[in-house]
């Protein structure tokens, strides 16, 4: 990803981060709320190490773990297409 | 020839490791566009923050309730089975934005988009509290003071309340908001419930405070593609370079010069830092204030208003603009049809459900008098707005009965009941039959369900 000319290191760097984090979110949004379309909180048998979590604890939970899944992929790809310098 | 040196500006040197992006500080000038931008900013935000409070028919009218796994829409109620239709409305709306951007531009980015909408209102209170653009670049450029904390602690303050309201009001869309807020007063809300109002809070005071025009210009998608959507029919913004170059102040026996007296407001006011007589930038947010800006000199130097204006590239090379075109029409067909399709179906939407378990123990199970019977659990919902009484019967026999047809489940509005249901049949019958269960409410002979099921038998001669 090289920056568009007369673009300083700050920006390059913020547009880096915008760049992962936010598509990411976003993408999270959107399995998060297909997956729970469809799966009923209640209905979901989770590991006996989790704490007890309410329909909201599991969705907030279930929201944060596709993040952490598609901010890496982002970043990942990030990383791919960065010049070697 | 002389030389003229260069003069060159290390990067760092004040000692910082990058130089970051230079901040733009927007100047506020009066005119059509910014009353029309003011006016879909108190519309939008009024929509934002009243609607939570509103209540139909006795209950939060806008409530996607998270923890019961229900929508609530102006009386209608969604279920996650429901979930195509909301879905249809992520359709419409992007569809809705493919039209309006073929046809208008940015018309989303100027005035609608929350981005554009909280920066403005964060905006406006910086303005109230700094000041002008000249006295907020003054103030960061001045070393730090008792005045100066005390102006930057208020305006964070202010920015503080208002993005916490709005953390509130967004958690108030999934939780009812009257119990929300009296839970928050008592210091009784959940820590879920808190978390996502300081999520959210933080990423208002985030976006609208400091990343600003950042965020179009780096973080969002839609302004990247779309220049898809544009033809040169499309209305953008646009400084009529014909009348305004060559652009300086006109002096007795000068060299003639066009409308743009280089005055740079345009640039002054620009909320993303741009300078729109360079031609059309994807930077470009269409929001109008540079029309203004330029406008309002255009009078003072009584020149015709227009210099920048909204337009068309069609219509700066010379040509008609045509409004009716197969972009629009294409878009303006599939927009339509969908929107058509989605009332369709949501007017005919039936408000029952029905989903018949088989009991996960046994297949079946032989009674004392030597007969079999299959149980099963039926989840009735009821989606209505209204309570129902529901009838229900076996509709095909084929040898089996429903013990004690018909059966009544009464389910109150947007509830579920759950009823045992038992099938018996006399022995020797084949080893599995297919079962039609149906329901169907008493008073409205529309709502009706069928609802396939097995039910089995032992094989014919097998010994238990």
């Amino acid at each position: 990803m090289s920056g568009a000319p007369g673009e300083d290191a700050g920006t390059r760097r913020l547009r880096r981060v915008g760049a992962v984090l936010w598509p990411s979110f976003f993408a999270a949004g959107v399995a998060t709320t297909v997956c729970f379309a469809v799966l009923d909180p209640g209905a979901i048998d989770l590991p006996r190490w989790l704490p007890r979590l309410d329909a909201m604890g599991i969705y907030t939970l279930g929201f944060a773990a596709f993040w952490v899944a598609t901010t890496a992929a982002s970043a990942f790809t990030a990383l791919l297409l960065e010049d070697r310098r | 020839m002389s030389r003229t040196p260069i003069k060159l500006t290390l990067v760092g040197d004040d000692g910082a490791m990058y130089e970051s992006a230079p901040k733009v500080y927007p100047h506020e000038v009066p005119g059509r566009f910014g009353n029309l931008r003011k006016i879909a900013a108190v519309v939008l935000l009024g929509i934002f923050y009243g609607l939570p409070w509103l209540k139909w028919n006795g209950m939060q009218a806008v409530l996607f309730d998270l923890p019961a796994r229900k929508f609530h829409l102006f009386g209608l109620v969604l279920w996650p089975q429901d979930f195509p239709w909301l879905a249809g409305l992520l359709v419409i709306a992007g569809l809705s934005l493919f039209f309006f951007t073929a046809l208008a531009g940015r018309l989303w980015c100027g005035y609608a988009c929350p981005q554009t909408v909280w920066t403005e209102v964060f905006l406006w209170i910086e303005q109230r509290v700094e000041g002008t653009r000249n006295q907020r670049m003054k103030l960061d450029a001045a070393p730090w003071s008792a005045s100066k904390v005390r102006i930057k602690a208020t305006k964070h303050a202010l920015w503080l309340v208002l993005a916490l309201w709005t953390g509130f009001t967004f958690v108030g869309f999934f939780t009812p908001i009257a119990t929300l807020g009296g839970s928050l007063l008592h210091g009784e809300a959940g820590g879920w419930v808190t978390f996502w109002l300081l999520f959210y809070a933080f990423a208002t005071w985030g976006n609208a405070g400091f990343l600003r025009e950042q965020v179009c210009r780096y973080m969002c998608p839609y302004a990247r593609f779309q220049g898809a959507m544009f033809d040169r029919q499309t209305l953008i913004i646009a400084y009529d370079e014909k009348r305004g170059e060559p652009r300086g102040r006109a002096r007795k026996d000068g060299p003639a010069v066009g409308d743009c007296i280089d005055c740079s407001l345009c640039v002054q006011v620009c909320p993303t830092g741009i300078d729109i007589r360079n031609g059309l930038q994807y930077d470009c947010i269409a929001c109008g204030a540079c029309i203004d800006a330029c406008d309002g000199v255009m009078d003072k130097i009584s020149r015709p208003r227009g210099l920048i204006r909204y337009t068309t590239q069609t219509s700066l090379a010379g040509a008609a603009t045509r409004i009716l075109r197969p972009r629009v029409l294409v878009y303006g067909t599939l927009l339509l049809a969908a929107l058509t399709a989605w009332t369709w179906s949501l007017a005919v939407r039936m408000p029952l459900g029905v989903d018949v378990l088989r009991d996960r123990n046994a297949l079946y199970r032989v009674a004392s008098d030597g007969s079999i019977e299959n149980a099963y659990t039926l989840k009735v919902m009821n989606k209505d707005v209204v309570p129902h009484a529901y009838a229900i019967t076996l509709v095909d026999g084929d040898g089996v009965t429903l013990v004690g047809a018909p059966l009544v489940a009464e389910v109150e509005a947007g509830g579920i009941a759950a009823v045992a249901a038992t099938l018996r049949a006399a022995p020797g019958g084949p080893s599995m039959r297919n079962v039609h269960l149906r329901v169907a409410a008493k008073e409205d002979d529309r709502q009706v369900r069928e609802e396939e099921s097995r039910f089995f038998s032992p094989a014919p001669g097998a010994t238990r």
